[in-house]
């Protein structure tokens, strides 16, 4: 083979180029895993839907907060979106056959109980912070929130914490997640 | 192997790489593969069954909906002329605030399917803000779809009104 490959160099003879295959075909089989599980970022263990499992809350004291019984969800996108949804289990559903018009008391129940909020975020891998952007929210005095940091205390391939500090309530929230299937 | 071999190689590669494309997206894509991503409202006009535009969303609404590949979604609407609250402890909000925030927003989330003959989206919920949608099941129409944009229409939403609403892929 007369051929010059340039970046390789022209040095290169026909008996080394086998054998150096031969090496990266190795290395590809002895090595699947080592890689993946020390490439994998926080942000890609992040990405997807977590089921919420449970949450507790503490305020500034050391006192606990008790925490309503909830179901929910937080979905991160890989292009950096996420949303984040929990609900009383408890919230009454709207009699009326429009559930856009509850009554007063109803509406009270719905938004006391339901949090929901969307935006952008970004995942600091030194930190373990996931710094979230909200851009609306059903409690509206989070849009443009400063500093929403949700640090990950421990994430495998099912389960996720995190705790958000110090909520507007002056309240130290930590929330488990699984892995939706 | 000589060198005319290996030109020949890469000649037929490079026509097999040329001619891929386009077959691979326009005929092989499902309606689910299109659907998987993010996508972001452009609109949502609801036309109630005597013929009434509403404008329950608003001037600029903020939506999103999330279809992921392995079946779980997340969609959420918010107006966005919704004033902050007076108190910042989210359990003190007034009658009022509530209602207002209720009715300028909903967000749900659960699992989707297609159905690629009618071209029907079915989300199950397992979620909602709003608690009568917790368990239900939706429809929706897909009437057209590309790269960049999706449409669909609810023709049966609870309260009997025709849902026309227009995403665009989020970048």
């Amino acid at each position: 083979m007369g051929a010059d490959f340039g970046v390789l160099g022209g040095h290169m003879n026909k008996k080394y180029v086998p054998a150096l295959f031969a090496v990266a075909f190795v290395t590809a089989f002895a090595f699947p895993n080592s890689g993946f599980a020390q490439g994998k970022s926080l942000k890609d263990q992040v990405v997807g839907t977590w089921i919420y499992v449970s949450s507790t809350g503490k305020r500034d004291d050391g006192s606990t907060v008790l925490r309503p019984s909830l179901q929910g969800a937080v979905t991160y996108t890989a292009d950096g979106r996420f949303h984040f949804i929990t609900t009383r289990t408890d919230t009454p559903k709207v009699a009326s056959s429009d559930p856009s018009k509850p009554t007063p008391e109803e509406a009270m129940a719905i938004a006391s109980g339901s949090v929901a909020y969307t935006g952008t975020y970004t995942v600091d891998e030194a930190t373990k912070t996931i710094n979230a952007n909200i851009e609306t929210s059903t409690f509206a005095n989070l849009v443009g929130a400063p500093n929403q940091r949700r640090i990950i205390s421990s994430i495998t391939a099912d389960e996720m914490k995190f705790t958000n500090p110090r909520t507007p309530a002056g309240v130290t929230l930590e929330f488990v997640f699984k892995r939706a299937k | 192997m000589n060198r005319r071999y290996i030109i020949s190689l890469s000649a037929l590669t490079a026509l097999g790489f040329a001619l891929l494309p386009s077959t691979a997206i326009s005929k092989q894509k499902s309606l689910k593969d299109q659907l998987v991503g993010t996508w972001t409202l452009v609109s949502a006009n609801q036309v109630s069954k005597e013929g009434v535009k509403s404008d329950r969303w608003g001037p600029n609404p903020r939506g999103r909906a999330i279809f992921e590949a392995n079946g779980r979604y997340s969609f959420m609407i918010f107006r966005t002329d919704i004033p902050k609250f007076a108190s910042n402890n989210m359990n003190q909000v007034t009658a009022e605030e509530a209602k207002t925030a209720i009715q300028g927003m909903t967000a749900n989330y659960g699992t989707w399917s297609i159905d690629e003959a009618t071209k029907t989206l079915t989300t199950n919920i397992e979620g909602s803000s709003s608690p009568n949608l917790n368990g239900g099941t939706q429809k929706r129409i897909i009437s057209s779809i590309s790269a960049d944009e999706l449409k669909y229409t609810n023709p049966a939403s609870q309260i009997g009104s025709v849902d026309d609403v227009v995403w665009k892929r989020a970048k």
